[in-house]
């Protein structure tokens, strides 16, 4: 039960906020959606379980399945896939579960509290509408959706009734990030003047088929009746945490995308520069490629004051502390305050990049996605977002934001990809701004 | 010249010293006795930024003081500066002759400084690096191949420069942070009897000292993690290795700042012989 840590890891923190100073304050600021899964609230399930089914049992699925072990509160009662093989493997890692390949009957199955979508993106729309029409809770995968109207439907839908629906958008639940927007939020990087993300890969994104006929629905990700490609599948997650950086989201979207190296039949890009900008003019520059590896994936914010570093959970500052002691000490010779000032030591050096030093956002050992498994990183956040999925599903409490969140870094994501199909600049359309944006 | 002046120029408008200086004049009574606070900032000079910080003392008698030491201190780091291409040491090292050259008065006199300087380190401070650099009484310098680097030396003497200029102008309660390697504390703190510093962990962590500073300076050399081994012995051309820092605490700015190099330098055997020739000086030992 090692990984239950893991779990606790996350909930011991927000008890640690807790009792902070404005620690509340800081939940409902920075990560309103961990309200729901404190460990108070964990505590008040007792003994009880979210009975749940899995919808998609392919790798990530079965990663879930992974996960799902350790979590206490939580009983995987039904597998549900249309690629038997699939099925198989997930059915051996869970022999009680029942198993199907149509997954509508599951949706009437009183004994069925919530069902985990890990299918294509292409399905995620009907299935999450299906599930929620049903009264189930339900936790999909990112992206939110294929289709901007799909992604508009699920929410509207969503926002109409009470059931919990969770985005596997597992940064929201990572403690680095988590930890490291919340010193962006209190002003550590000064105002937010830029971003960059990229996601770097060297792969072709291709799994073996057995047969041609299953060329599509294996290799999913290549085909646009299916996937988004890069940019739903590695973007979705980096534009998240730029909106939640900046608690905005962009008004104006441009972009290329080409096919550059793996011309195997694909029908997604395989190299995409796209550019957002705010309202005011921050951008976030995003790249993403996938026959070269050595930038790797980064989400970098970028302040007045200093840098930070989201996926290695590192910040760096512009002036570090020499220039602070100086301004420490002219704040206490103006407030009457006597004290020492940190600034003695061997010359400081002009800066560039190499010469920044970086900082830790949490102490200790720190898990960093290398961003190279197409399937899940260990201590990325997954398995604490399914926990609180499950918390959710005998609570019935919504996560606060969630759907939210994913539904303006999925609409990101589909006009990224417009644009670089259209070959001009697009302003976000009226038509899908919802309440929860900002601009 | 011309280039150079608008160098100059361009340079005054990038680095425009900025006043932080808060004239207040909505203020109550309590607040308006509030010593008055000048700040200035130079980012870039002789490789690093220069701050100070005035209290106590007007606008009007702070500002001409800076401005007539911000033109010297132009002066001074184009002549010693290795890199700009257009100073005086620039060009002497681009081409380092066997003959002797002739070099302006000033260079003549901060040469004959350094040379004082390397004689009473015994050699372990050395402009010229070792090497037997020669200048005669009508300024004409052999160097015979050698190039000169006046790093560990420039900011002691632009700080000895500035202390002086502040004394004239009679600025008793001032803080100069140059690059955090060197720091002149004129009088004290306004609400303490000293100037309180704490020496940086280069390599990350806490302070690792304090020092207590009132009409002296501060001067500190050593390793850090983006920067290592810039400190060479003169007779042996090995870098100072290790992770550790020497602070030295002198009256003369200058005499701070050729000192922390020396140390970094000296051998045991030698420290007593340094202690001697800076009777007036302090120094401490960090091994981080």
């Amino acid at each position: 039960m090692k990984e239950e840590h893991v779990d606790l890891g996350l909930r011991r923190f927000i008890k640690q906020l807790g009792y902070a100073a404005g620690g509340a304050a800081f939940l409902a600021g920075t990560a309103p959606w961990l309200t729901s899964c404190t460990p108070e609230k964990l505590e008040e399930l007792g003994r009880e379980k979210a009975r749940l089914a899995l919808i998609g049992t392919g790798g990530r699925g079965q990663y879930h399945i992974h996960n799902l072990r350790e979590i206490p509160h939580a009983e995987l009662v039904a597998l549900c896939d249309i690629y038997p093989k699939n099925l198989d493997d997930a059915h051996a890692l869970c022999p009680t579960a029942r198993t199907c390949s149509d997954y509508r009957e599951l949706l009437d199955a009183p004994d069925i509290d919530g069902v985990i979508i890990a299918t294509p993106l292409g399905s995620h729309a009907q299935i999450t509408l299906d599930a929620l029409a049903a009264g189930k809770h339900v936790f999909c995968e990112k992206a939110m959706a294929l289709k901007m109207e799909e992604c508009k439907a699920v929410y509207d839908a969503y926002a109409a009734q009470d059931k919990a629906l969770y985005y596997c958008m597992q940064r929201m639940y990572d403690e680095k990030y988590i930890q490291a927007m919340k010193m962006i939020h209190d002003g550590a990087i000064g105002e937010i003047v830029g971003m960059r993300c990229h996601w770097f890969r060297n792969a072709d994104w291709r799994r073996p088929v057995p047969s041609p006929d299953l060329e599509r629905l294996i290799n999913w990700r290549l085909y646009r009746e299916h996937s988004g490609g890069l940019m739903t599948e590695l973007g979705s997650h980096q534009l998240e945490v730029c909106n939640w950086a900046l608690g905005r989201t962009p008004v104006e979207i441009s972009g290329m995308g080409d096919i550059v190296y793996w011309k195997d039949g694909r029908e997604v890009y395989d190299s995409v520069a796209v550019t957002y900008r705010y309202a005011g003019g921050v951008k976030i520059v995003y790249e993403s490629l996938i026959s070269n590896k050595f930038n790797g994936m980064e989400e970098q914010i970028l302040g007045k004051e200093g840098t930070m570093d989201l996926a290695r959970g590192v910040y760096y500052l512009e002036e570090d502390n020499l220039l602070s002691g100086m301004r420490r000490l002219y704040d206490q010779v103006r407030d009457g305050i006597f004290a020492s000032i940190p600034t003695a030591g061997p010359s400081w050096r002009p800066e560039v990049k190499g010469q920044y030093v970086p900082h830790p956002v949490i102490a200790g050992p720190t898990s960093i996605n290398n961003g190279e498994s197409m399937v899940a990183s260990d201590h990325d956040g997954s398995l604490e977002i399914l926990s609180a999925f499950c918390q959710s599903c005998i609570t019935g409490e919504k996560a606060k934001d969630v759907v939210e969140e994913a539904y303006s870094s999925t609409l990101l994501c589909l006009l990224g990809n417009q644009a670089c199909e259209e070959g001009r600049s697009l302003v976000f359309p009226e038509a899908y701004k919802i309440p929860y944006m900002k601009f | 010249m011309a280039s150079r002046r608008q160098f100059f120029k361009d340079a005054l408008a990038a680095t425009a010293a900025v006043s932080l200086a808060a004239a207040d004049g909505s203020g109550s009574a309590r607040e308006k006795e509030k010593p008055a606070l000048f700040q200035f900032s130079l980012p870039r000079v002789m490789g690093t930024r220069l701050e100070f910080l005035a209290v106590g003392t007007p606008d009007a008698i702070v500002r001409p003081v800076w401005d007539a030491f911000y033109a010297e201190l132009m002066e001074l780091d184009a002549m010693l500066n290795r890199f700009n291409g257009y100073g005086e040491v620039a060009r002497l090292n681009a081409a380092p002759s066997q003959e002797d050259v002739p070099v302006s008065e000033p260079l003549a006199a901060l040469l004959r400084l350094a040379f004082s300087y390397r004689e009473r380190t015994g050699g372990l401070f050395d402009v010229a690096g070792g090497k037997p650099v020669t200048l005669s009484a009508d300024n004409r310098l052999t160097l015979g191949g050698a190039t000169l680097d006046f790093g560990g030396f420039a900011k002691g003497y632009a700080l000895r420069l500035w202390r002086d200029r502040l004394r004239a102008a009679g600025i008793g309660c001032a803080f100069t942070d140059f690059g955090g390697s060197s720091i002149l504390a004129t009088g004290h703190h306004p609400y303490g009897d000293c100037w309180k510093v704490g020496v940086t962990n280069p390599y990350g962590g806490g302070p690792v000292d304090e020092w207590s500073l009132r009409d002296t300076s501060l001067s500190t050399s050593g390793n850090a993690p983006s920067y290592h081994g810039h400190i060479v012995h003169p007779r042996t051309g090995l870098p100072a290795e290790g992770r550790r820092l020497v602070s030295v605490c002198a009256p003369d700015p200058l005499d701070a700042e050729v000192l922390s190099t020396a140390l970094m330098l000296a051998a045991p055997s030698e420290e007593n012989a340094l202690a001697s020739a800076f009777p007036e000086a302090v120094f401490r030992r960090y091994s981080l």
